[in-house]
């Protein structure tokens, strides 16, 4: 069988936005981009202007005010925890404390929140945050189907392929279903705690018995309609994308071209800071490294 | 050589060439393992078109039958299958495996959920022709004629998890038909829609037989409903044939049905005046009443519920009918407390007195480790001591007779057996109130009222929602009629099965059956 060019499916019942018009290869080698991005610099400066990157990719996105709400009320909650964390427990010197918790003793250092540890972690967040950001607009932006095309045309193993999409299609109803159980549990008159540590756990723990049936029973009526329609893992379909648009290829272009220039740029500093290599020619692209980047 | 294909009215087998048609099954027996008995029975069936009824009550082979001839069974290891299957003569080790599979025969199954996996119905419908390795050109224009024979053109970019019921059954049969086939089996496509999208389902496999020539095998627990479109009816029990028979001469098969435990004969709204619905003598005291309650999910454009205003007198068996998404189910949750409603209220509160809700997936509410377990959770959670708590155990698994299943895990059991443990478990509880949630999908109608005279002898006041207008019919004294989440009728049973225009409008009268040859409005 030839390979068939196929239109990518448009998500249904959304806004159009530039951010969904993008082929979703251009949008898996954009966040690759800025994965690249966000593990090589090192300023704080073009970690906000990543994180801004992210941002305008969410915004792109057009989540719905829920959305867009839960996804600061987490990112922040996450940026939170990491500064606080990397503030209370940062090792290295020189540290500054900002404000003491434990005073220390004769073979106790002591807790307090250190400026340095605050920093480093306000620097670890923004990465975080940058990566979060584009990830959660490719995710709000791209339908299971979409993926699942791209992957394919990524040489990823069809099987594979399917199976995480089709997982993802289903994460809803095993959120709903979660919600549920636990509903059905409080209609029986099961309130946590109020009968002691043990049987709180073992209450728990039985929420994963329906859904892991469901799942289970799921699994088969989809396997068996999937049989019934004739696909195979072992011959699956061939499909081949549709014809990749000039913005997106515009995008793929920019995006690995960046990441090559970040890569050399970072490596002939990390060379010349090693003591490796050192042109004197470079050393304006030294100062700039240092500066920015 | 067998009941089926010997009849007149099969082409082929007067032509002696059975092997030949559509489908052809002889001497078919399986086995599953650890099994007692067969699940089918030396089963002989030719079929060459029109639309075949299979029916039977639970665990009669009906699934397995249609697996067998889809060429399914071999993916289900457990099954040791022996016999001859032939689809359009090819033998269906050949014909049931590979891409081309869809192109001899197609299935669909009871949940039209679980069967989508694209992110739209066009993409739905575009899948087996991929797999089959239709052409580019072909395929777009084949998904194109698919979607407008189904009445889904307009739907062809919605999400399939967005579709109504019966637009996702639709959507099933448009896909199972997209690659041709020459035969189709349903398997219950139409035991968790409401009336209408029953209709539409039963009136789309019709068409599939007489516009496009395709031999439907359609297994289903509506025997009635399903028996006004088919041209033969099959009676199963315990893995064999009990009788084939056309399905017009309902005087030869509706005895067999009955015995077989299946609702065949009477109104299709229950019997007039039945001794079964009668309530206990009415208590003066009022249960519950609701007062304009009103709610509204997040985010959705209307109220699910609008202005409702209803009272439960003691001992009152009411039944809450109306199509999907007409707001039974949230009504229901405002009775029980779940939902705060956005205006009105409950009185007395939910928390001043014990409401027990059964949902509409008994799957949910199980989740202990042994049904033994699962009867004495809610009485643990109210302190009870160990004694009283074993000896309601008891008595409840001697009332709903789930004996010897106390120590098996309840999600191992089957359909109706789990619901039955799910509304055992809840009566546990001691409800002054008991709230059934779509407690009929998919259950005999023999076994059905077996457990449900037991649950109308333990709670007096009970109210349940359904699409079985004969279940409802049978049990409950009171409809409650409700359509786009207002109270379109409230009175007695016998005065809501007269008034048809109501019903019609609330959705609960099918016109499908009846007018089977007619094509569902795009939508």
């Amino acid at each position: 069988m030839s390979a068939q060019p196929q239109p990518e499916p448009a998500v249904a019942a959304k806004p159009p936005g530039w951010l969904r018009a993008i082929d979703t290869r251009a949008k898996l080698v954009l966040l690759l981009a800025l994965s690249i991005a966000a593990v090589m610099l090192d300023t704080a400066a073009t970690l906000a202007a990543l994180c801004g990157v992210g941002g305008v990719l969410l915004f792109a996105a057009r989540p719905t005010l829920r959305q867009s709400l839960g996804v600061v009320a987490l990112l922040a909650a996450l940026a939170w925890s990491a500064v606080l964390s990397q503030g209370i427990f940062y090792a290295r010197y020189p540290r500054t404390p900002l404000l003491t918790l434990v005073p220390p003793g004769d073979a106790f250092e002591g807790i307090a929140i250190y400026r340095e540890g605050l920093v480093y972690g306000a620097i670890q967040s923004l990465r975080m945050l940058a990566l979060a950001l584009a990830g959660i607009a490719v995710c709000l932006s791209t339908s299971p189907q979409q993926f699942l095309t791209a992957l394919v045309a990524l040489r990823a193993p069809y099987g594979l392929a399917f199976l995480a999409t089709t997982a993802i299609r289903f994460l809803p109803e095993a959120a709903r279903e979660l919600s549920e159980v636990r509903l059905a549990m409080w209609l029986r008159g099961y309130r946590p705690f109020r009968q002691g540590l043990l049987t709180t756990l073992r209450c728990e723990l039985g929420v994963f018995r329906p859904l892991l049936a469901r799942a289970v029973r799921r699994a088969q009526a989809i396997a068996l309609s999937l049989a019934a329609r004739g696909f195979s893992p072992e011959d699956p379909p061939r499909i081949a994308p549709a014809r990749m648009g000039a913005a997106s290829r515009a995008i793929i272009a920019t995006a690995v071209l960046f990441s090559l220039a970040l890569v050399a740029v970072k490596t002939l500093f990390w060379l010349y800071v090693l003591g490796v290599f050192y042109a004197a020619e470079l050393r304006p692209l030294y100062g700039f490294v240092r500066e920015w980047l | 050589m067998n009941a089926f294909s010997s009849c007149a009215e099969n082409p082929a087998a007067e032509n002696g060439r059975d092997d030949d048609a559509a489908a052809f099954v002889a001497g078919l027996t399986v086995y599953y393992a650890d099994a007692v008995r067969p699940a089918l029975d030396n089963i002989d069936l030719t079929v060459d078109g029109g639309v075949t009824l299979i029916a039977g009550p639970t665990g009669c082979g009906k699934s397995t039958l249609l697996h067998a001839i889809a060429g399914l069974l071999d993916s289900e290891s457990t099954a040791a299958v022996s016999g001859d299957i032939r689809l359009s003569g090819e033998s269906i080790a050949a014909a049931g495996r590979g891409r081309r599979r869809s192109e001899r025969v197609g299935l669909i199954q009871q949940d039209p959920a679980a069967q989508a996996t694209a992110a739209t119905v066009e993409d739905e419908v575009r899948f087996p022709l991929l797999c089959a390795g239709w052409e580019a050109d072909r395929m777009e224009r084949r998904v194109s004629e698919t979607l407008s024979a189904a009445g889904l053109l307009a739907l062809r970019r919605r999400d399939p998890q967005t579709l109504s019921g019966g637009q996702a059954q639709r959507l099933a049969i448009a896909c199972a038909l997209a690659p041709g086939p020459r035969v189709l089996l349903a398997d219950e496509p139409t035991s968790q829609l409401d009336p209408r999208g029953a209709a539409e389902t039963l009136a789309a496999l019709r068409r599939a037989a007489d516009e496009q020539g395709v031999a439907v095998l359609l297994s289903e627990h509506r025997v009635e409903a399903a028996a006004r479109v088919a041209d033969r009816i099959v009676l199963l029990d315990r893995g064999r044939i009990m009788l084939s028979a056309n399905a017009k001469d309902h005087t030869r098969w509706a005895p067999t049905a009955k015995r077989l435990g299946l609702a065949v004969g009477g109104s299709a709204m229950g019997s007039n005046g039945s001794a079964e619905k009668r309530n206990a003598p009415v208590a003066p005291a009022l249960r519950l009443s609701a007062k304009r309650l009103s709610f509204r999910y997040p985010h959705a454009a209307a109220d699910a519920v609008s202005e409702i205003t209803i009272s439960l007198a003691g001992a009152e068996r009411v039944a809450l009918l109306g199509a999907n998404g007409s707001g039974k189910s949230t009504l229901l949750r405002l009775l029980a407390g779940v939902l705060r409603p956005r205006a009105g209220r409950v009185a007395p509160h939910p928390k001043d007195h014990r409401v027990g809700l059964t949902l509409q997936s008994p799957d949910v509410m199980l989740f202990c480790p042994t049904v033994a377990n699962e009867l004495s959770f809610g009485p643990r959670r109210a302190r009870k001591g160990r004694d009283a708590v074993a000896g309601l155990a008891q008595q409840l698994l001697q009332r709903f007779c789930l004996t010897e299943f106390a120590g098996r895990p309840p999600l191992t059991l089957s359909r109706g057996q789990r619901q039955r443990v799910a509304v055992a478990a809840t009566l546990a509880c001691n409800p002054d109130v008991l709230l059934l949630d779509e407690p009929t999908t998919g259950q005999d109608a023999g076994p059905l009222d077996d457990w449900f005279r037991v649950v109308f002898e333990l709670t007096p006041t009970v109210v349940f929602a359904t699409h079985d207008l004969a279940f409802a019919g049978r049990w409950a004294s009171r409809w409650v009629v409700l359509k786009e989440g207002r109270v379109v009728f409230d009175g007695p049973a016998d005065q809501a099965k007269c008034d048809e225009d109501m019903l019609a409008i609330a959705g609960l009268l099918a016109s499908g059956p009846e007018r089977p040859h007619e094509r569902p409005a795009t939508t």
